[in-house]
């Protein structure tokens, strides 16, 4: 447990020694921001869920641009073979980037709250809708990271995890649209709407916080860490 | 002591090492040469547990041990070829962080770095971002780290690379005074520092040793270099 907070704490502090990680974390707060609140007025309604939408469909760009360097990074410079020569191994390794990364979302998903917070004092909306959606966003961020970890596992080319999971995100969050469902068979709605990780996380921004979305969630975080843990050992193919 | 028995390791229809047999004593410098892509850093990497091999066994004073079991690990200090650092890290995060994932508990870990910073001579850099060092000192930050929790075997992948002729001399001697109570493997393709810091002499040639000798008694090492690479 040591080495994972160890590798943790490490890949935390490297997203505050330099700029880029406030500067990524203010300009997503901006475009969330204004996106929202420049419609808010003219529809009248308190609701959180066109701002949660708004904020998980940016996920699906900027989660990429931050995870894409967690294991390219490492496997560039060499420096994953220093770490594993070392008492660690690749769960622990794995499991630690997963960590520190998720803690710097959840510092970004924190930047949020002093616009729910003018919202709660505008419109009073109901405190389980707040709570469902912050639910709803971090579950989606964290497993738009474990696919991008994974992304960034296959190759030593940080470019090519970020597009590799930009466009899989894209293409996930399709799946889930009105606009493409209804152009499939009836049959296959429900099946393919399900793999949709932002329909899932809909549920939750409107305070709909069912068992299915929830395991579905942590076994995709599940599944992809594990991928990645099973990239790390194919090294020696 | 290190032994190694008949390791051989493929990537796919290549060959990188063939059945390697070796031997490394207590306090003794042992050089393993090889042109470039001969297997000398496969063959580190197996020995520090990166890699797994195909075929064969690694003894400590032995015993057969698992080069992954973190107990075996924990014996070994490794500096890969081109010294990996992070560069955003001062040279006391980054040996904090090596110390850390050594299992050093937190109130010895200042102590530690003192103690391995005084023995490579970086006290005064400590505080230095990476990035900013000059390359003699990032190669003894590499080697600070290889220090750390006291490991009994270093396995130090071409130390010298890259750096002026003023620096392979601090890093040679360096070296020589880390063996007095150290195993070291130590690759290299410079002939002439193989001689001036090992004790015996290992060169591997399309993943085979085909020289295992005392260094005393290697006689014109350049020419029978040449005849068994050639």
């Amino acid at each position: 447990m040591r080495d994972i907070l160890t590798i943790a704490k490490k890949e935390w502090r490297s997203y505050f020694t330099s700029p880029v990680g406030y500067v990524f974390a203010g300009l997503l707060m901006l475009v969330v921001n204004w996106m929202y609140f420049g419609d808010l007025f003219i529809l009248g309604q308190a609701s959180l869920g066109p701002y949660w939408a708004v904020l998980g469909f940016l996920f699906s760009i900027f989660v990429p641009a931050i995870s894409m360097n967690l294991i390219a990074e490492e496997k560039k410079n060499s420096t994953w073979e220093l770490l594993l020569s070392l008492p660690i191994n690749e769960v622990e390794l794995a499991v630690g980037k997963f960590l520190g990364c998720g803690l710097y979302l959840l510092f970004v998903i924190a930047l949020s709250i002093p616009s729910t917070v003018t919202l709660y004092l505008l419109g009073k909306p109901e405190l389980g809708l707040i709570a469902g959606g912050y639910l709803g966003i971090i579950l989606l961020g964290l497993a738009y990271l474990a696919l991008g970890m994974f992304m960034s596992s296959l190759s030593r080319q940080a470019i090519v995890g970020f597009l590799g999971s930009t466009v899989i995100l894209i293409v996930n969050n399709l799946l889930g649209q009105e606009l493409f469902l209804a152009r499939i068979p009836t049959a296959m709605r429900e099946v393919v709407g399900g793999l949709s990780l932002s329909l899932r996380s809909s549920n939750f921004y409107a305070g709909l916080v069912g068992i299915n979305d929830l395991v579905f969630f942590v076994s995709w975080i599940f599944i992809f860490i594990t991928l990645t843990v099973m990239s790390l050992k194919m090294r020696d193919k | 002591m290190l032994r190694l028995e008949g390791i051989s390791k493929n990537f796919g229809e290549i060959r990188a090492v063939d059945k390697v047999s070796l031997a490394i004593d207590k306090n003794s410098v042992v050089g393993l040469l090889g042109p470039n892509g001969a297997g000398k850093t496969t063959l580190m990497r197996i020995i520090v547990g990166f890699l797994t091999a195909d075929e064969g066994r690694i003894f400590w004073d032995g015993k057969e041990v698992n080069p992954k079991d973190e107990r075996y690990k924990i014996k070994i200090g490794y500096l890969p070829e081109n010294n990996p650092l992070y560069l955003n890290m001062t040279p006391r995060e980054y040996l904090e962080l090596i110390a850390s994932l050594r299992g050093i508990a937190k109130d010895k870990i200042r102590a530690e770095i003192e103690k391995v910073a005084k023995e490579c001579g970086i006290e005064k850099v400590l505080g230095q971002e990476n990035e900013t060092l000059s390359k003699g000192y990032r190669q003894r930050v590499g080697l600070a780290a290889t220090l750390v929790g006291e490991p009994k075997l270093l396995i130090l992948d071409e130390p010298t690379a890259g750096l002026d002729p003023n620096q392979i001399i601090e890093i040679r001697e360096l070296i020589k005074r880390l063996a007095r109570n150290k195993m070291i493997l130590l690759s290299t393709h410079i002939l002439p520092e193989a001689k001036a810091v090992c004790e015996k002499l290992l060169i591997i040639h399309r993943g085979k040793i085909v020289l295992d000798q005392e260094t005393k008694k290697v006689k014109n090492l350049e020419k029978k270099f040449v005849e068994l690479t050639a």
